[in-house]
């Protein structure tokens, strides 16, 4: 075992893992360094064990209780955020999954109804052409109506 | 029911307008956040903080998550007012000192020693806390966090809101001050 393992497992609070117990052993008896550090660790731990801890002074609750009944009653935030965090990963997991089927299942049937949408417009946009190309053909005064009468009556007034 | 499911329930209650489960919830937790408090501003601002601690919880019962737990959440809630607390003008804090104190605050050192070696280990608990009390604050609240009350590094992290690797880093310097402290302390006696 070397130094940065040593270090690492002796940093670890809750103990060290049963199968490196013995490496370790081994290691902090042959290496100065090491040991020294994890005998200083260990006094230190000794020594925050008999840290005071301070408890609330008598009444606090009830001091606290006078004032939060003068508060408004708390807001609850909209469930949803609260419901995901609140699920296990694995459902969180298979919800994000299905919410992203269905967005997929959406969109694939979206494309369908937007194809037949594009065909049909095509189909009248092509059927427009043949209407304007065919009054194109179609004479603006056909001969014999009331303004080909006009016209030529017209043409002759100006010819005079 | 276990410790989460409790909490999750108590909180639901509270929001629901049920007083007596957010009394529950400061009974349980009122130690902790005191303790939290007294070290981070010292005994003069330490009930109040701790009673602003709880008004904030209950005003933001609505976005309490279950990750990480009730725990950290009001453990954050505890250091983030007491930061707010240190950043307050001095005279504030004078004219909002609590005519109770010293004299209502129990301690107590956090493992029971056997009643013939109470005074020696009380004295050696009292210098240990003096001692935690003079470090930078952001030392003080990984070690309060993590070696009183027992915080796992992941815990303390979203107390925090740092990184898991700034917790660990943090502590092993706040020990090794904490080493210099205590040495400096014994050559005074």
């Amino acid at each position: 075992m070397d130094c940065k393992r040593a270090k690492a497992l002796i940093d670890e609070v809750s103990g060290h893992p049963v199968e490196e117990a013995g490496a370790l052993e081994e290691h902090l008896g042959s290496c100065e360094g090491c040991a020294r550090e994890s005998k200083e660790l260990h006094e230190m731990r000794a020594a925050l064990k008999s840290a005071l801890r301070y408890e609330a002074p008598a009444g606090f609750s009830s001091r606290v209780m006078e004032k939060v009944r003068l508060e408004k009653k708390p807001f609850r935030e909209p469930g949803l955020f609260r419901w995901l965090w609140s699920m296990p990963a694995h459902l969180k997991v298979a919800e994000a999954a299905a919410a992203v089927l269905v967005v997929a299942i959406g969109v694939y049937s979206a494309g369908f109804l937007t194809d037949s949408l594009q065909d049909s417009a095509n189909e009248q946009a092509e059927a427009g052409y043949i209407e304007i190309a065919s009054l194109e053909e179609i004479e603006t005064v056909p001969p014999g109506s009331l303004g080909d009468v006009y016209l030529s009556v017209k043409e002759n007034g100006n010819e005079q | 029911m276990d410790e989460r499911d409790s909490d999750l329930y108590l909180t639901d209650k509270s929001i629901n307008g049920d007083e007596a489960a957010f009394e529950a919830l400061i009974l349980k937790y009122q130690d902790k956040v005191f303790n939290i408090c007294r070290y981070m501003l010292g005994n003069r601002d330490a009930e109040d903080a701790a009673q602003d601690t709880f008004i904030k919880a209950y005003r933001n019962l609505g976005s309490f998550t279950p990750s990480p737990g009730f725990s950290a959440w009001i453990a954050r809630i505890a250091v983030n007012t007491c930061i707010d607390y240190r950043r307050r003008p001095f005279h504030l804090s004078l004219s909002a000192a609590t005519p109770e104190g010293e004299e209502y605050t129990r301690e107590h050192a956090s493992k029971t020693p056997g009643p013939e070696s109470s005074l020696e280990s009380k004295r050696a608990g009292l210098a240990v806390s003096e001692a935690i009390g003079k470090l930078p604050e952001k030392l003080r609240a990984v070690v309060v966090l993590n070696e009183i009350e027992g915080f796992s590094y992941e815990e303390v992290s979203a107390a925090l809101d740092i990184p898991v690797g700034t917790v660990k880093s943090r502590l092993s310097r706040a020990r090794e001050e904490l080493r210099k402290l205590l040495a400096l302390a014994r050559e005074q006696i």
